[in-house]
């Protein structure tokens, strides 16, 4: 079943960055609180844009997310799926690197 | 090559300060990010899909051997250690951290560099050929006006929110290496009838959605009216480019809606308010400038080198590289060596801080001190004696920086695409990576020929995939890529944009595409024909046939 995660890049590195459910940004996906509508995700990308949580982010948006077979969250779409991990042709760097070792 | 005076340092100086005091704000929360974007931007610095892009302004694609190792610092430090080269001749850095840019701005600056109008709706970094002021048969080096409409163009207050962003290259050959006829204006350097220079205008070219060959306007406009005819063409687009339309904002879309005769005529009543005042560009002027791009001290060398010829006979891979990379230089005993950065497999463009100081240490040792970068993201020791071409390519050999394939399949144009870029809608370089792996045969390309590929990740076109001869255009069909192939396409002095060969090939399928492409190019050929000989001959039919017979 599908659902929605808000997502941005973090101010100071750009570093992608999703929201949790204790409204703070986190580096993993897996940390994301998964929305059920895309109402509720807009709803929390308005209060992402408030002046006070845009210290920190830049350019919030929501995103399509699905469970995994063991619940864990997957990215719908290329470009959700290569922000997550890091550019494919450079498996070192983004956040892949950190998973490989 | 150019040196900043007074103004160009402190303007450079100040800027760095200005933006260091913008990323303070931002960070303590004092500018939001709608406020801060436009100014982060006007510095060459964007925010993409992983972290921030800084670009960086490489002038007419001209770098010392002192500015390319600050470009490696600059990777090493900043970085992870490595720039990718772009086809506005100039250089990227995909990993930046906002707050470091500041510092990396002022090591920059150090070196006579900045990233300055690489971003943002104003007059870009100027363009030029690669092979300027080397190459035979040029009428002059194209670069010195180059480096007066940079002067003319950076912080014009008239000129630095324009509708969309404008691109101007400048060439002074007949053969076409700077693309100019893609760019909002391309200049050609000429002689009229009586033997003066001046210079011949082409306006409304670009690639992006809507790509058009830029009509000529005014075949000749003298040498003193440069910066005049150039302010008129940019007020009337100023005054009449769409604002309203992000996708109609181009002079392009102006031109082409009033027509080119009427929008010449247009420049021309503008002209005449401001031709023969201050704008006109005094000869004396234009002899300062000269003198920063006067030839280097060449010496008097046999048109042929002996032992050149025998290490040729001797090595076959050497002789393959002369034939391919090595371009005839103006000046006998004198070679321009081409740089591959497309080693097979590789990222078009990219450069490893450690290939930026090989290039540097060679163009130090053996070029004048010289390093040009081209729109095709390969560089250029412009300078070469030809007793040193062995020791040359054994240098840049070591360094994975002399594959023999300029001009060739493997040497494609490549934008970042769908893995670094926030626009692209799918992944460019790894489609150019398996083509060239496919590709990789070096004798087989050879027996290909000159074939150029392009590849963009989206409609923006930043692979210039309109003008290859084989174009390759990355879309989102439901979230997955597919890849529609043009035929035809070229960015030369006989510039054409490529036509669509039919429905687009996923991922999976493109590399086997593209080598049908080519089995029909090899099939039908008569000998020595181009493949834009064939296309024009015999159509995208036969095409066709063996790439969606069996669909």
């Amino acid at each position: 079943m599908t659902g929605y995660v808000v997502t941005a890049n973090r101010l100071d590195d750009g570093e992608v960055v999703y929201l949790t459910a204790d409204r703070n940004w986190s580096v993993s996906l897996s940390d994301s609180e998964v929305l059920a509508s895309k109402e509720d995700a807009l709803q929390l990308v308005s209060w992402s844009e408030e002046p006070e949580q845009m210290k920190d982010i830049v350019g919030p948006y929501e995103m399509e997310v699905d469970a995994g077979p063991n619940g864990e969250i997957i990215p719908l779409g290329q470009r959700e799926i290569i922000r997550a991990k890091g550019p494919t042709v450079h498996p070192h760097f983004g956040k892949q690197a950190g998973r490989n070792g | 090559m150019y040196r900043y005076d007074e103004f160009d340092r402190t303007i450079v100086d100040e800027r760095v300060k200005q933006f260091r005091g913008q990323v303070a704000r931002r960070v303590s929360g004092d500018l939001t990010e709608e406020q801060f974007r436009p100014l982060r931007l006007m510095n060459g610095l964007y925010l993409q899909l992983h972290a921030y892009m800084l670009r960086v302004a490489v002038p007419y694609g001209t770098l010392s051997s002192k500015q390319m190792r600050m470009l490696a610092h600059i990777a090493r430090k900043y970085d992870k250690g490595y720039g990718h080269f772009t086809t506005r001749q100039n250089i990227q850095y995909n990993w930046p951290k906002l707050e470091e840019v500041p510092d990396l701005l002022a090591d920059l600056a150090t070196v006579e560099m900045h990233a300055i109008q690489t971003s943002g709706n104003c007059i870009r970094n100027v363009t030029s050929d690669q092979y300027a002021g080397v190459a035979a048969g040029e009428i002059e080096d194209p670069r010195v006006y180059c480096e007066i409409i940079r002067q003319w163009s950076t912080f014009h207050p008239e000129f630095s929110f324009l509708p969309r962003k404008f691109k101007i290259a400048v060439t002074a050959s007949e053969d076409d290496r700077a693309a100019i006829r893609v760019h909002d204006i391309g200049i050609q350097l000429v002689k009229n009838a009586a033997g003066e220079t001046g210079f011949r205008f082409f306006v409304g070219g670009g690639l992006g959605r809507t790509p058009v060959v830029g009509p000529e306007i005014n075949s000749f406009v003298k040498k003193k009216d440069l910066l005049s005819y150039l302010e008129a063409i940019l007020r009337v687009y100023n005054q009449l480019g769409r604002r309203d339309n992000l996708y109609k904002a181009r002079i392009k879309i102006l031109v082409r809606s009033v027509g080119t005769g009427e929008f010449a005529e247009m420049v021309d009543k503008e002209w005449q308010f401001i031709k023969d005042g201050k704008y006109d560009l005094p000869q004396d002027e234009i002899d300062r400038i000269k003198a920063y791009f006067a030839p280097p001290a060449y010496e008097t060398l046999p048109a042929t080198d002996a032992t050149l010829k025998d290490k040729i006979e001797a090595n076959a891979d050497f002789a393959a590289w002369v034939k391919r990379n090595v371009a005839e230089h103006k000046v006998p005993g004198y070679g321009i060596v081409n740089i591959s950065l497309k080693p097979i497999g590789g990222i078009p463009g990219d450069a490893t801080a450690e290939q930026m100081e090989v290039v540097a240490d060679l163009a130090e040792k053996y070029s004048f001190d010289e390093v040009r970068v081209t729109h095709e993201q390969n560089l250029v020791l412009p300078d070469v004696k030809k007793s040193d071409l062995f020791v040359v390519w054994e240098a840049l050999s070591a360094s994975d920086m002399g594959t023999s394939n300029l001009g060739t399949i493997t040497d494609m144009i490549s934008c970042p695409g769908l893995d670094y870029c926030n626009l692209a809608n799918a992944r460019s370089i790894p489609v150019a990576q398996r083509i060239s792996e496919r590709f990789a045969d070096l004798s087989r390309q050879h027996d290909i020929g000159d074939l150029k590929v392009k590849i963009s990740g989206c409609i923006n076109a930043c692979g210039h995939h309109h003008v290859g001869n084989i174009g390759i255009l990355g879309v989102d069909k439901k979230g997955q890529e597919f890849y529609q192939i043009t035929l035809g396409g070229s960015a030369t002095e006989d510039a054409s944009i490529g036509k669509i060969l039919g429905p687009a090939f996923s991922y999976d399928e493109i590399v086997d595409a593209v080598e049908k492409v080519v089995d029909v190019y090899l099939e039908h050929r008569a000998p020595g024909e181009a493949f834009l000989g064939l296309v024009d001959r015999v159509g995208l039919d036969p095409f066709k046939e063996k790439l969606y017979a069996a669909h």
